[in-house]
């Protein structure tokens, strides 16, 4: 009954945790955010620690407790290993490293359990005595009578050599083992790299135990006694503390009564049933306790991704908005009427043509046949450039839109290294922009020629005696919308120029108020449109990125309380 | 045992010349450069590169201005690897503090062989007065027992070769222990030295820590460093051998070419001659000092790479492209369109001068829209519609000056094509502005009127004239000749035969002046058709000047300063 429910519970959490492997395997790192480069190998080592330990040893009841050495290079740990097996199973040597691919020795019981895919499932698996060259991925497998049934020595690669693979596989191991035995010297105890494995190893929940070998003769209490209180200072003061004093070394092996203190220590584990389930039980819940913090850590490292994104999409929006913003100013201060325009538009005023856009009621006599042949001809090219000054200024409002994005992304960490190899692309506006913008210019210009039309109640005293030419007047709308010497204010007041008045004089107030404030909505809305599409290219460079979104925060907080309810 | 063979000195004794720089031929040219280097870079290639090299200049500029006579020697390396030991080997004396407890040294400690003009270098070194030590020559405890009875110019007599006159031998605190303090100090000190040298032991001579922070980002200064292997008692004889090659293969790996090696033994004396050896070899050729910045100046300089153009870098705009770009920009200021706008103010005005006053007559009695909207006012302001040019288009100018960079930066690295991109737009808010007064300058004032065109005026007048006094007549010949009112009071007014005559006169002037009208009308619109063209053609040579002044000429002084930039870093390289 008991049992069964034990194995219910077991069941259980086995789901919980292959639930949480899977939820921090789904989602990458992709933006540049402070202190994404640790929550990058933390999530790597989150999953590599589900995989390598957690769920083989929930799985696998009764497997050996696995003792894992790891140091410093050049402090003797395969020494220690063949000390304790008894037998040259690892090699040493002066050069350094040494050991470059793991040494596992367990009794030839267990040699199929570790031979088979368990523990460490993404290394290799080489059967011992091994081949000199090894690629370091693989775990040499080496059976030894020597040890006990509950027991396995793992010798592997040293933290601190110029290999930095070494270093992965020294990480990648020390998560994977039962009870880490940190093996240090005496020249290098105060060495950095030293305590910041043995602080990593605490932070993930191991078992330690520290081997202070090489002492040399006659100062080995100085030395103890300072690197007892460098552990409290560490807290890890209540590691198991050995010491190996600086010895012949004979055939690779410590003479017997150097290493008699640890190899008596760990075949008593070995044999003691309870003390070894007592070790395996508190590394794992160390283990399981580190998830606790170390899963909501990596939650909040995809938070501040998914604000990275928003920041960044935040900036899109904001330069084009800033851009709309410009548009809207120039095409209301009159600072789009220069040049060309300006030109066209003096000599469309000047020569009287506009004038003559207005006829006499009955008045129509021959001379027109004359005359029709110019107008169309200045009216054309006040059209036309009217068109190419707002498309210019509509492009050029873009391009600078899409240069200040870059730049804001620049000046972004995250959007930097987002930009990496398309900031060319990006830099400028789209190729289809220029031929976009021209049908949505020519588009509204098609709405205000529609406006006239339809909306310009021309005032009924005025249109007893005068009609007009639509086209003609709605150029003179679109120069007097364009803000043609003027402002909105003078608009109203009455004291306004040219176009103002002409068009107040046929329409009326009311209704030329209306017909400009619908026009320059239109306009407003279709530049906006224009530019929403140029922002959607920003957008799609954020979306390709694959950046992880809210829910993967909120899943991974709701797997570690998963695990906390089914331990 | 490996010794140390690039680095005998030349013979002591001859005079040599210690201008700043002279041992490393072309060393003040190469800090010239730079210099200038820096100043070129500024605003306009990564900070960090010219922050480093400012200091660089600063450091060497303060180097080189003290003492010469003397060679700063750093001892580096890890925790436990015996730094202290050999110091003290060094010295003979038990100046630096040896222990078991790790790490023992905390504080860099300085020995000085020959005090004088030592002082400012180790206060500028930074060593602290307490662990300042200073030897004698004379009382060395020399390789070969004879003492280097050397003054201070290093005159040594027989025993010359051996005296460490001139040398500060710092012991520095270890790199790589827990008290992270200890790596700043003794990073600060492996930034100033001479002479660097690496101090390991067997145990530790392949640590991350060493070769990932020293060794590799000092590479370049092979020609400066020297390696140690201390400890070597540790080792049984073959095993050092193994160990050294071992070593070497390493180093050569991360880019140290050719390394300096020497093995030691503080512990048992072996090896700490030879070591000595080459401390008295540095010390004599005093060129550690030149070396070690040159060395700087080289690992320095080849950062500069990155920003050098690798192709030719064009000295201006290509003709294509600044053709495109006059175009644009005449374009953006609407020269055609001005042109135009002024041959039609050319004719009107023309017409107002020229044209058959009787005809205008007509046309002011006919209907007109605006006199019936009660806007006549309007009709002179439309008048006045012709101001001018003025400006240019701003969007227009913009996307022109977009264009006008991409054939010259396609080869230059980012920085660069940035800053000629900025230059061409450096001007690009006043341009509009500059084309606009460009264009006003070229026009001819608008209230200039043609001498021939008064003529014509007066001839029209004259003609109207004409015909109303014939018209006058005409009435007089009717009155008096037709109707026969009172008496004549001359034949001229009473002879009806007159009258077609009369008619002739009236008619003939009306005609006269209609068919002047419009020949005048033509020949204006002519002159103005070719006035136009050369008011345009104008107009593009002096918006060519404005855009080559505003535009052109910046992108020019920033290509040359590219181009500056390249020479430069290949001198700094000692190209």
């Amino acid at each position: 009954m008991a049992k069964a429910e034990q194995q219910a519970g077991q069941a259980e959490l086995e789901r919980v945790l292959i639930e949480l492997r899977d939820q921090v395997e789904s989602f990458r790192f992709v933006l540049q955010a402070p202190g994404v480069d640790e929550a990058k190998a933390a999530q790597l080592e989150i999953r590599n620690q589900l995989d390598d330990y957690v769920l083989p040893r929930i799985r696998g009841d009764g497997a050996p407790l696995l003792v894992v050495l790891g140091g410093s290079t050049g402090a003797g740990k395969s020494t220690l290993v063949n000390s304790v097996v008894g037998a040259r199973v690892s090699a040493t040597g002066v050069l350094r490293p040494t050991t470059s691919s793991p040494i596992l020795v367990c009794h030839p019981d267990h040699a199929d359990w570790f031979m088979g895919a368990n523990i460490l499932p993404d290394m290799g698996r080489v059967e011992g005595p091994a081949p000199d060259a090894i690629a370091g991925d693989q775990l040499v497998i080496i059976k030894s009578e020597s040890l006990p049934a509950g027991l396995a020595l793992l010798d592997s690669p040293d933290f601190d050599s110029v290999f930095e693979d070494h270093y992965e596989f020294a990480a990648k191991l020390m998560d994977a083992a039962d009870l880490w035995l940190c093996v240090t010297t005496a020249a290098r105890y105060a060495d950095a790299q030293v305590w910041q494995m043995l602080r990593r190893a605490r932070e993930h929940g191991a078992s330690i135990g520290v081997v202070l070998s090489r002492v040399p003769q006659g100062a080995g209490s100085e030395i103890a006694d300072h690197f007892t209180a460098l552990l409290d200072e560490h807290g890890v003061g209540d590691a198991r503390q050995f010491t190996i004093p600086e010895t012949k070394i004979e055939e690779s092996r410590l003479p017997e009564e150097a290493s008699e203190e640890i190899r008596s220590w760990l075949m008593g584990i070995a044999e003691d049933d309870e003390q070894r389930a007592e070790i395996i039980t508190a590394t794992l819940g160390g283990v399981l306790d580190s998830f606790r913090t170390r899963v909501p850590e990596l939650a909040k490292q995809v938070e501040a991704q998914v604000e990275a994104r928003t920041v960044l999409s935040t900036e899109v929006q904001a330069a084009y908005a800033t851009a709309l913003a410009e548009l809207d100013e120039a095409t209301r201060n009159g600072s789009l009427l220069r040049g060309e325009v300006l030109a066209r538009w003096q000599d469309f005023a000047g020569t009287g043509d506009l004038v003559r856009a207005l006829h006499v009621r009955r008045g129509r006599a021959d001379r027109r046949a004359n005359r029709r042949r110019r107008t169309p001809a200045r009216v054309r090219s006040l059209k036309s450039a009217l068109r190419s000054g707002l498309e210019s200024v509509i492009v050029a409002a873009a391009e600078s839109a899409a240069d200040d994005v870059i730049a804001r992304w620049l000046a972004n960490p995250a959007g930097e290294e987002l930009l990496a190899g398309r900031s060319d692309a990006l830099r400028h506006a789209s190729a289809e922009l220029p031929r976009r913008t021209t049908r949505a210019v020519s588009a509204w210009q098609d709405y205000v020629l529609e406006l006239i039309r339809t909306e310009g109640v021309t005032k009924r005293t005025v249109a007893k005696l005068v009609s007009f030419d639509d086209e003609a007047l709605s150029l003179v709308l679109m120069v007097g919308l364009l803000g043609y010497g003027t402002s909105d204010v003078a608009v109203e007041e009455g004291t306004s120029a040219v176009p103002q008045r002409l068009l107040k004089a046929l329409f009326g107030a009311e209704s030329l108020r209306g017909m400009s404030a619908k026009a320059r909505a239109d306009l407003r809305s279709r530049a906006g449109t224009l530019f929403d599409e140029e922002a959607i290219r920003f957008g799609q460079a954020l979306d390709a990125a694959g950046v992880p979104d809210e829910n993967t925060a909120v899943q991974l907080y709701q797997a570690t309380y998963n695990l906390e309810v089914a331990r | 045992m490996t010794m140390a063979t690039s680095r005998s000195g030349r013979p002591p004794g001859v005079p040599t010349a210690m201008a700043a720089g002279a041992a490393v031929p072309g060393l003040p040219s190469r800090l010239a450069a730079l210099e200038s280097l820096v100043e070129l870079g500024r605003g306009r290639i990564g900070a960090e590169l010219l922050d480093d090299t400012a200091a660089l200049l600063e450091r060497a500029g303060q180097r080189l201005m003290l003492s010469a006579d003397h060679s700063v020697v750093a001892l580096a390396g890890g925790t436990g690897s015996g730094k202290s030991s050999l110091f003290n080997a060094v010295c003979g004396l038990e100046l630096s503090p040896v222990a078991v407890r790790r790490p023992t040294t905390s504080a860099a400690h300085a020995c000085v062989w020959g005090l004088e003009g030592a002082g400012p270098l180790l206060d500028w070194l930074g060593v602290d007065k307490r662990y300042r030590y200073a030897r004698a020559s004379a009382l060395d405890r020399g390789a070969g027992g004879a003492g280097g009875a050397g003054g201070p110019d290093g005159q040594a007599g027989r025993g010359g070769g051996d005296s460490l006159q001139g040398l500060v031998l710092l012991d520095l605190p270890d790199h790589d222990s827990i008290h992270t303090d200890n790596r700043e100090e003794a990073d600060r000190f492996v930034a100033v030295a001479d002479l660097l040298v690496w101090v390991l032991d067997p145990q530790k001579y392949a640590d991350a820590a060493l070769h990932r922070n020293y060794i590799v980002p000092y590479a370049q200064h092979a020609s400066v460093t020297l390696i140690v292997l201390n400890q070597t008692d540790v080792l049984q004889p073959e095993e050092i051998d193994d160990c050294v090659a071992d070593l070497r293969r390493l180093l050569e790996a991360e880019g140290l070419h050719d390394p300096h090696i020497v093995t030691t033994s503080a512990v048992t004396g072996a090896g700490v001659d030879g070591f000595r050896q080459v401390l008295v070899d540095t010390v004599a050729a005093r060129r550690a000092r030149t070396e070690r910045i040159a060395a700087d100046v080289d690992k320095l300089a080849a950062r500069f790479i990155d920003y050098c153009a690798t192709g030719t870098v064009p000295a201006m705009v290509d003709e294509r492209r600044a053709a495109t770009l006059f175009g644009e920009l005449t374009e953006a200021a609407g020269v055609p369109a001005v042109a135009e706008a002024m041959e039609s103010a050319y004719e009107l005005r023309a017409v107002d001068y020229m044209g058959w006053p009787i005809s205008r007559l007509a046309a002011r009695l006919r209907r007109d829209p605006l006199r019936k909207m009660r806007l006549t006012a309007l009709r002179e302001e439309l008048r006045g519609a012709f101001t001018g040019p003025i400006g240019a288009q701003q969007g227009d100018v913009d996307n022109a000056l977009q264009g006008v960079t991409d054939g010259v930066t396609g080869d230059l690295p980012e920085p660069w094509q940035r800053s000629v991109r900025r230059a061409a737009r450096a001007h690009a808010d006043g341009l509009p502005d500059a084309l606009g007064r460009a264009l006003k300058d070229s026009l001819p004032a608008f209230n200039q009127v043609p001498q021939w065109w008064w003529l014509v005026k007066t001839w029209q007048y004259f003609l109207v004239f004409l015909s109303v006094l014939g018209l006058g007549w005409t009435v007089l010949l009717v009155l008096y000749g037709v109707f026969g009112l009172g008496s004549q009071p001359s034949p001229l007014v009473g002879d009806t035969g007159l009258l077609p005559y009369v008619a002739l006169v009236v008619l003939c002037p009306l005609g006269i002046g209609y068919l002047t009208a419009s020949m005048c009308r033509n020949v204006a619109a002519l002159w103005a058709a070719k006035h136009g063209e050369r008011v345009e053609q104008h107009m593009r040579d002096r918006i060519a000047v404005a855009a080559r002044h505003l535009v052109l000429d910046p992108i020019a002084e920033e290509l040359s300063a590219v181009a500056l930039f390249r020479t430069e870093a290949d001198t700094a390289r000692g190209l």
